[in-house]
């Protein structure tokens, strides 16, 4: 048996005419990827286009990442009906172009609307396919080792979905003692009756019932089974999280990471969760990592600038201002 | 980021170099905000193109994030070699645009390190009772270090007033500091 490559590992991406990114570069990027900026930057934009480009191994797949990429975002909207019905193609079609190219593969989607014509236009790897709208029908490709954890965490099903990956790992136990250090009083947790939920006093309670800072905790580490030899995406992955726990937090990403080969990208603006990260990387001597600041030049375009482990180490130590 | 960069001898903020342009900022009511300093350890490392300093601050002021570097170095035994080598890495870094220095020295001797700056501002007549002090203790003759040189100027010639900011020996630096902000 081979050892696992990381091959599979994005390295660096340019990313073209989508959302806030006209001509966008980033580079630097290892195994533990934490994202950082100011409000409204484009964290999140970035974490959705490299989930997009990493997702895009067919034509299905791509269409599939991208329109998820917006429902997640309008989720809540049309949970209170503000769409009364739910168009897949009205959803896929708010996002008019994305390209983008990187170490792993070049993709590109267009949308061109000609007269009373509109063009799908969809280029993987250099395999260019046009759709006529009126013959594209959507159907969902999900990447199973590619996951998006949004800042509203998982519903039930993401994470019922990615429980099942530990369950093939038979890493019950080690869930389990992950949250009973997360929170004593909680004796183990469990996918019963299509609901997840916790045992706490002997009796176990929807995970609905507990904390937010629970639920994605649980949900981080079940993605980082599910993503095995493939890429977690998480927004502000700070949310809810007490502060206490940070360190601990990382400690997981670290070593899980490193076992199920995956790549973690995740975003945050927390001051402390960022000194967590070179903290806990410093203590674990994990060099694996990288931490990318979105900034703005003199012309509004957004640029990077890529901090390794020695870097980082050393801006934090200065106390310089890396937000 | 912040868009001011100040690099200086030491690693970090307990070092002189550091509390002295601190104050001198504060002193100024220039916006410390603004300023990030860069421990740069030893001597050294200032000529050392490919020192973690330079390395984190390459990318800052390449995506115009830090738009001043101002080197802050002690002259020791040779004020024009210091600025030789400073001048020369600025020019290798190419940062000659946005970098300005000061050389800590003994402004009438051109000799020494920041300690001895700051000895300059004290009356003649306190000096003159240190540099008696010293030559009696055999400090001078027994290379004491920098630090009691600090210790001696704070306790012995400005014990209410660690700096004596409006001396006219600060003047060239507070100008410095002034234009960074500008």
């Amino acid at each position: 048996m081979t050892a696992p490559t990381t091959a599979h590992f994005l390295t660096d991406i340019e990313i073209k005419e989508f959302k806030c990114f006209k001509d966008f570069k980033a580079s630097g990027f290892k195994r533990v990827n934490l994202i950082g900026g100011k409000n409204n930057i484009g964290k999140t934009a970035l974490l959705e286009a490299i989930y997009i480009h990493v997702s895009s191994k067919t034509v299905n797949a791509m269409i599939t990442a991208i329109y998820n990429v917006k429902f997640d975002r309008e989720s809540l909207n049309t949970l209170y009906h503000y769409y009364p019905i739910l168009d897949h193609k009205k959803i896929l079609d708010f996002t008019k172009s994305y390209a983008s190219k990187s170490n792993l593969i070049n993709t590109e989607y267009f949308v061109i609307e000609n007269d009373a014509t509109k063009t799908y236009q969809i280029n993987i790897g250099d395999k260019l396919i046009s759709i006529d709208s009126n013959v594209l029908s959507i159907t969902f490709e999900h990447i199973p080792n590619v996951k998006l954890i949004d800042n509203f965490g998982w519903a039930d099903g993401g994470i019922i979905s990615a429980y099942t990956a530990i369950q093939r790992h038979e890493q019950e136990n080690e869930l389990n003692a992950f949250v009973q250090e997360f929170d004593s009083s909680i004796d183990a947790f469990k996918v019963m009756a299509n609901k997840p939920q916790c045992k706490t006093n002997g009796e176990y309670r929807d995970i609905t019932e507990f904390g937010d800072g629970l639920k994605h905790y649980i949900s981080i580490i079940c993605a980082l089974y599910a993503c095995e030899n493939g890429y977690l995406f998480i927004d502000e992955i700070d949310n809810g999280i007490y502060y206490d726990h940070l360190d601990r937090l990382w400690e997981i990403i670290f070593t899980l990471s490193k076992k199920t080969n995956c790549q973690i990208f995740a975003t945050t603006h927390s001051k402390e969760m960022l000194e967590s990260f070179a903290r806990v990387a410093k203590k674990s001597d994990e060099q694996d990592i990288s931490y990318t600041l979105l900034v703005k030049d003199k012309q509004q375009e957004i640029k990077t600038i890529s901090f390794d482990y020695e870097m980082l180490d050393y801006s934090i130590a200065q106390e310089h201002e890396v937000r | 980021m912040k868009p001011i960069a100040v690099l200086h001898e030491g690693n970090d903020k307990s070092s002189l170099d550091n509390k002295l342009i601190k104050g001198l900022i504060d002193y100024l009511k220039l916006d410390a905000e603004q300023v990030d300093f860069y421990g740069m350890g030893v001597k050294s490392n200032f000529f050392k193109s490919n020192y973690i300093a330079y390395k984190a601050l390459k990318q800052p002021v390449e995506k115009g994030q830090i738009t001043r570097i101002f080197f802050v170095i002690d002259a020791d035994n040779d004020f024009e070699k210091t600025q030789n080598q400073l001048e020369s890495i600025i020019k290798e870094l190419n940062i000659e645009t946005i970098s300005s220095f000061y050389i800590m020295c003994h402004p009438d001797t051109k000799k020494g390190y920041v300690e001895s700056f700051i000895l300059s501002t004290i009356p003649k007549d306190k000096m003159d009772c240190i540099d008696k002090f010293l030559e009696c203790s055999g400090f001078i003759a027994n290379n004491g270090d920098k630090s009691t040189y600090e210790r001696i100027y704070k306790s012995i010639a400005h014990p209410l007033s660690p700096y004596k900011f409006d001396h006219e020996n600060f003047n060239e630096l507070k100008t410095k500091l002034e234009n960074l902000f500008i």
